[in-house]
């Protein structure tokens, strides 16, 4: 018996031994013990670390003496996670995994420990899923197949390894694997890069697992069942029936264990596996070690053109010719233990021992099938039992309602409105055909307000909404017909199964409704019965009266009463009356046990909810010409027009009519002393009663004051907005300027707004002649100030210069050169546009002596800088000079055409001749006058 | 009166007097030839190398002819080879041999097919659409391709008119119609340094010295100048010009093995290994019938830059996915060279290059003259060397 490794399955061992074997060593096999086969004779050590050098390692769970014959065998490591018929360590409660891959797979390991994990590669992708009554093996091996492209394997030392197929096996091919028929060139040579393995090489192509499409039945919870489809679009469909139709063949599935979320994906997977032919080679090759060229789980290069079995979408340069081989997976070997390998044994401690030598070697072939899967494995389905189809096809017939309903009114506890109910029964109905409903779910209710109302709309109905003859035209009604209703949206309410009555609440009042229903079963989907015939109903109207009132407060006089209501019931309490309020009624009577009637109605006050949630009493007068005692009392009334009890009465006489009764007053003198109002309202308010000389007047033209001989000094005119100071000369506001006139009535001043239009003063003489004008020299501007005389001589500043500067130094200054130098004292003045400015300095002079002992002469000049680097340099033609002996003198210079600006003016000094004595000059003072 | 023979494959071996036959119920025909070859008819060496291609021959699909036996003339498949030698060092060597062959069928009743196979178009950089061509052995009729020929073009090589069926369906396997002695007609042939001809793919071969030839291209190896001598069959005689192959700028030289991977009648691939100091170099050359060009496919272990250009600089003009003579040489060509992945054109010597590589594909061929035919200007060869199919025969009935 060879070995046979297979992908995602356990595969087998088998181990003869020969006769003679020690009974010792016999002994020592024990089930659950491992075997290792290694290829080569007996390493150095023999110790675990052979579980992951050898090429195989199993569990022995087969130990047989056949009339001397000696025997064991057993299955491949994935074992430990879960044998064939699902033994394994199970998980009785539910696993629930949401998370990435290499948790979830962790998380589905044995409890036990049986295999921990080894390399486990995360794919990027996360997980959700439940498990329940699964081995470890089904779930990690569902959990590779749902994620797409991974894989898992149990390595020697019964460590898990998990990841993308990449990580786990080579996805990029070094093997080719061709059918004897393409001819020796190919097969069993290599080349630079692959290596065609050398052997029989069978091609099995078919299309019996063939499928277009997949419906996945998977179990989601509280018994729900999950179905998903996947097809293969017809143009991808290349096989035609006799009628010329694409194939359909449609696989069911069942996967207990897959949820909602996966069921798609694991539908797409199902058809993924089966949408194409089954291609495999098989092939039998003497090279009994093919493990290190490829194993279970990697990628080949498999080709056949003659069968078919080629994808252009692969090019391979083989042996001197472009080939296209087909991508395929080695899913299964079998190999023999040859005499060449050894095979050791591992007990449940730990022990090792060397079996080789009384192994029976073992000849034949290495079989290697690629592309080929387990069809054990592709019949479908997968979990911990299995998943039926739904099996309730049948469908609920029509409901019969039971009439009439009973109805009702009531108030409600959410609003403390009025509103109504029904009690809506019917027959619980079988199923269409008859039978009995034994999956029913529920009854599904709908009722909206009834557009067609079940009887005629009555004048009394008229009334009582208040509408007229005009308002129902328009509605549509005539005086023959019915009133149609707009129609509503159906409201939907569900009742459980096992009842044939439902209270149907919050209904408006005096409302027409129509109601249906209709049976609804277990099955998924799903099967509704037909609606039931329409039941039509209108609800009762609001007959609950308001609460008792409390009594009113009363305020009266001999013309009016004034009612003031704090909205509380009799019991106690303020605000508390019921919800639908509509109006109180004011009942005056004359004895306090009289009967509120039409004829003792005093008047009607609105109140309602909102009053009260603003917690607003009711206050209302009503006229009243008794001014005897007078009973009160007050009625609630409601919406539905519903009145209380009458509340207790409460008694007023007539008094004096305090102020708050007084709305409005006329009087044809008031002689009161002391007038507080702060509003008059009158035609005209004078001081004085007579009408050409009031005084001070208030009227509509304005407020005017006049003189007590009747002139008008003072009018502030309403029209034109002006106020006028008239008499002896006067001043007027006008528009924009302020005018004052003399006697004459010529205009002496003008500020403001001038008459010639400019802006700012303008002085006259009293025969109006001009003198003065400043500000606006120019309708266009220009600035300044221009003064007229009476020779008509005009002095005019239409740019200021601003200020004098001027500083004195009494210290000395001392030079030798006969070039101006210094530059102390100094001032700094603005130049206006005029560009003149008057320099004033003086200074002491002592002037220096030369070589032979004589004083020579020395200068004081000036020197200024202007903006843009305008400049006066310092020179002899402006300057002070002194020759000969000491002197104190100064001078005026006028400077013309200086750039407008900031100009620094500075002194400067010079002796006669250079080298000689210093020249001194003290008390220097300079002045600068810009005009 | 000389010894009667037998035309077994593309060996010319010694008819017995006796053929042994045995027919089943299925129909089948069994024929048990057996011979024996020995000095002075072969030289010594030619018997030790007959004896190679006889034992090679089982599951070869071959032609058989009769000298004598004519009537058992047809399309055979050899089932089994075996034979006995008897060598006394060069004064007496002889091979007696025997082989079954189950009979496909005679030219009256059996067509040739050529199973052809692979996609339309090799994988390619340039966005070239490939042509399915096929050129059956000079002697047919009958050709068969499901209607799906559009032209044909034909070629004066050395053995005679080939003709090259052009747009052949992508999936079609055409079938045609010869004798037993026709078949062998306008084949491409090894032929060892001792200027044998090899049938089989098996034997011992010197790297030098040999010719690979289909009568329209002949591809010899240098001693020096050069790795390849190839030369174009056009106006009647043959035109060499020699290639160089090198690895890193450096020239392979002289080749160091030799072998035979694929040697039948429609297509015939010669290895060649350089062992270097690290590594190795395989050259594989592939002719096939009735084509222009000889294919080249140069793999080296470690990545280095490929190069198969001119000996001598014969200026070219590069195209897309080839590099062709700008103007036409002495013999009135221009050489094409060109390869179906990228490559970097050497238009100055005549050659083409790929850096860092590990693999170079090319093919090398001639436009004859300056107006070559629909199916043989370079365009054309380009588009038959990315369409070439792998052919497959058999004999089936008719």
């Amino acid at each position: 018996m060879a070995v046979t490794e297979t992908l995602r399955a356990l595969g087998s061992w088998g181990v003869t031994f020969k006769k003679g074997m020690p009974e010792s060593t016999w002994k020592e096999l024990e089930y659950f013990g491992h075997i290792a086969v290694h290829v080569g004779r007996r390493p150095s050590s023999l110790d675990d670390s052979l579980l992951r050098s050898a090429r195989y390692v199993g569990p022995i769970d087969t130990i047989s003496d056949h009339s001397g014959v000696r025997s064991i065998g057993g299955v491949g490591m994935a074992m430990w996670l879960g044998d064939a018929d699902g033994k394994g360590d199970v998980f009785s409660d539910p696993l629930v995994l949401n998370s990435d891959f290499a948790t979830a797979v962790t998380a589905a390991l044995p409890p036990s420990g049986a295999v921990t994990a080894g390399t486990i590669t995360n794919t990027g992708d996360n997980f959700t899923g439940t498990f329940q009554f699964q081995n470890s093996r089904e779930i990690i091996d569902y959990i590779c197949q749902t994620v797409g492209e991974a894989g898992w394997r149990v390595n020697g030392d019964a460590t898990l390894d998990a990841g993308p197929e990449s990580a786990l096996w080579r996805t990029t091919p070094r093997c080719l694997v061709v059918h004897k028929s393409v001819g020796r060139a190919i097969a069993g040579f290599d080349d630079m890069w692959l290596q065609a393995l050398a052997g029989n090489a069978e091609t099995d192509r078919d299309v019996k697992d063939y499928t277009t499409g997949v419906l996945l039945l998977g179990q989601g919870i509280n018994g729900q069942f999950v179905a998903a489809e996947a097809e293969t679009p017809e143009i991808e469909i290349p096989f035609k029936d006799l009628h010329g139709n694409p194939v359909r063949r449609t696989r069911i599935v069942q996967e207990s264990e897959t949820s909602t979320d996966n069921a798609p994906a694991r539908a797409q997977l199902q058809l993924n596996r089966f949408k194409s032919t089954r291609d495999a080679l098989s092939l039998d090759t003497s090279n009994y070690d093919v493990k290190g060229t490829v194993q279970v789980g990697d990628y080949l290069w498999a080709y056949d053109p003659i069968m078919g079995l080629m994808d252009n979408a692969n090019e391979q340069q083989f042996r001197g010719q472009r080939i296209n081989p087909f991508k395929l997976r080695l899913t299964e070997t079998t190999w023999p233990i040859t005499r060449r390998m050894s095979v050791f044994y591992r007990n449940m401690i730990g022990e090792w021992f060397d079996l080789s030598r009384y192994v029976v070697p073992e000849s034949g072939e290495t079989t290697l099938v690629v592309g080929g899967y387990n069809r054990s494995l592709s019949e479908g389905g997968s979990g911990s039992f299995p998943v039926s189809p739904p099996p309730d096809t049948s469908v609920p017939d029509k409901v019969d309602w039971v009439e009439p309903f009973q109805l009702s009114v009531y108030q409600s506890p959410a609003t403390g409105v009025a509103r109504s109910e029904a009690i809506l029964k019917w027959i619980e109905p079988t199923n269409v055909g008859g039978s009995s409903i034994l999956d029913g779910s529920h009854y599904e209710i709908r009722y909206r307000r009834a557009t067609i109302p079940d009887y005629p709309v009555t004048m009394d109905m008229i009334n009582n909404l208040g509408l007229t003859n005009d308002q129902l035209t328009l509605t549509g009604a005539t005086y023959a017909h019915m009133i149609f209703l707009g129609e509503t949206e159906w409201q939907t309410a569900i009742a459980p199964f096992d009842t044939t009555v439902f209270r149907l609440q919050e209904l408006t009042p005096s409302m027409p409704y129509e109601a249906q229903i209709r049976a609804v079963d277990l099955a998924n989907p799903s099967n509704r019965g037909e609606w039931s015939d329409l039941a039509l109903f209108t609800t009762t109207r609001d007959n609950i009266p308001p609460a008792t009132p409390a009594p009113p407060f009363i305020a009266s006089n001999p013309l009016f009463v004034q009612m003031t209501h704090m909205l509380g019931v009799s019991s106690g309490g303020d605000f508390n009356l019921d919800r639908d309020l509509h109006h109180l009624e004011l009942h005056g009577g004359v004895e306090p046990l009289f009967t509120p009637t039409d004829d003792t109605l005093l008047g009607k006050a609105l109140a309602n909810y909102g009053s009260m949630i603003g917690q607003i009493p009711v206050v209302q007068t009503f006229s009243q010409a008794n001014t005897g005692y007078v009973y009160y009392k007050v009625i609630a009334v409601d919406e539905a027009g519903n009145k209380s009890l009458p509340s207790q009465a409460v008694v007023q006489q007539v008094g004096l009519i305090d102020d708050q009764y007084i709305s409005n007053l006329t009087a044809s003198k008031i002689t009161a002393g002391t007038m507080d109002a702060s509003v008059i309202v009158g035609g005209r308010i004078a001081t004085m009663q007579d009408f050409d000389f009031p005084g001070v007047e208030l009227n509509a033209a304005g407020i005017s004051g006049w003189t007590t001989t009747g002139f008008r000094a003072l009018h502030w005119d309403s029209t034109t907005g002006k106020l006028h100071v008239n008499g002896d000369g006067g001043i007027e506001i006008k528009d924009g300027a302020l005018l004052v006139r003399n006697a004459a009535g010529n205009v002496i001043i003008e500020l403001g707004e001038c008459f010639d239009g400019r802006h700012g003063l303008q002085v006259y003489k009293d025969d109006g002649t001009r003198v003065l004008r400043a500000g606006e020299l120019a309708s266009s501007g220009g600035d300044g100030i221009e003064v007229l005389n009476d020779g008509g001589q005009l002095v005019r500043i239409s740019a200021l210069a601003f200020g004098m500067q001027a500083q004195t130094l009494t210290g000395i200054a001392a030079t030798n050169l006969n070039t101006y130098n210094g530059n102390t004292p100094t001032c700094t003045v603005e130049i206006g546009n005029t560009g003149r400015a008057m320099v004033s300095f003086s200074c002491w002079i002592l002037p220096g002596v030369d070589g032979g002992g004589f004083i020579r002469a020395a200068s004081a000049s000036f020197q200024a800088s202007g903006p843009g680097g305008a400049s006066i340099a310092a020179a002899d033609a402006q300057a002070l000079s002194a020759d000969g002996g000491n002197q104190g003198i100064g001078r005026s210079y006028l400077c013309t055409g200086l750039t407008p600006g900031t100009w620094t003016f500075s002194m400067a000094y010079k002796a006669q001749g250079t080298g000689w004595s210093n020249s001194q000059f003290y008390n220097r003072h300079i002045a600068v006058q810009p005009f | 009166m000389p010894t009667p023979t037998i035309l077994l494959g593309r060996m010319r071996v010694r008819e017995d007097l006796t053929v042994a036959e045995q027919a089943d119920a299925d129909g089948g025909r069994t024929l048990t030839l057996t011979g024996q070859e020995s000095i002075p008819r072969l030289t010594a060496a030619a018997v030790a190398r007959q004896r190679e291609d006889i034992l090679t021959l089982p599951g070869s699909f071959v032609p058989v002819s009769f000298q004598v036996k004519n009537y058992l003339d047809g399309f055979y498949e050899v089932d089994s080879a075996s034979g006995t030698v008897e060598d006394w060092d060069d004064d007496l060597v002889v091979f007696r041999w025997s082989a079954s062959l189950l009979r496909a069928g005679t030219e009256a009743d059996t067509d040739i097919e050529s199973r052809l196979s692979g996609s339309l178009t090799r994988v390619n950089d340039f966005t070239i659409t490939g042509e399915r061509t096929h050129a059956p052995a000079i002697t047919h009729g009958g050709y068969w391709s499901d209607a799906t020929v559009t032209s044909a073009v034909q070629r004066v090589g050395e053995d005679g008119t080939l003709k090259l069926y052009r747009g052949i369906g992508s999936t079609v396997n055409p079938r045609w119609s010869t004798t037993a002695a026709g078949y062998a007609t306008g084949r491409v042939r090894f032929t060892d340094e001792l200027g044998l001809e090899r049938s089989g793919d098996g034997a011992w071969l010197q790297p030098t010295g040999w010719t690979l030839s289909n009568g329209l291209v002949r591809v010899q190896p240098l001693l020096s100048g050069g790795v390849l001598a190839i030369a174009a069959y056009t106006g009647g005689a043959w035109h060499v010009k020699n290639w160089d192959v090198l690895g890193s700028s450096t020239t392979f030289g002289v080749f160091d093995r030799c072998q035979l991977l694929h040697n039948q009648y429609e297509a015939v691939t010669v290895r060649m290994m350089k062992m270097l100091t690290t590594g190795r170099v395989y050259l594989d050359i592939t002719l096939r019938r009735g084509h222009r060009f000889v294919e080249i496919y140069l793999q080296s272990e470690f990545s280095q830059t490929l190069k198969v250009v001119l000996a001598s600089a014969e200026g070219g003009t590069a195209g897309s996915g080839m590099v062709v003579r700008t103007t036409l040489d002495a013999d009135n060509n221009k050489y094409l060279i060109g390869s179906a992945r990228s490559f970097t054109a050497d238009a100055v010597n005549g050659g083409i290059s790929k850096s860092s590589a590990t693999a170079l594909d090319a093919f090398v061929g001639v436009v004859a003259g300056s107006s070559p035919v629909t199916g043989d200007a370079a365009a054309d060869l380009q588009k038959q060397y990315v369409g070439m199919p792998n052919e497959l025969v058999q004999g089936v009935r008719r």
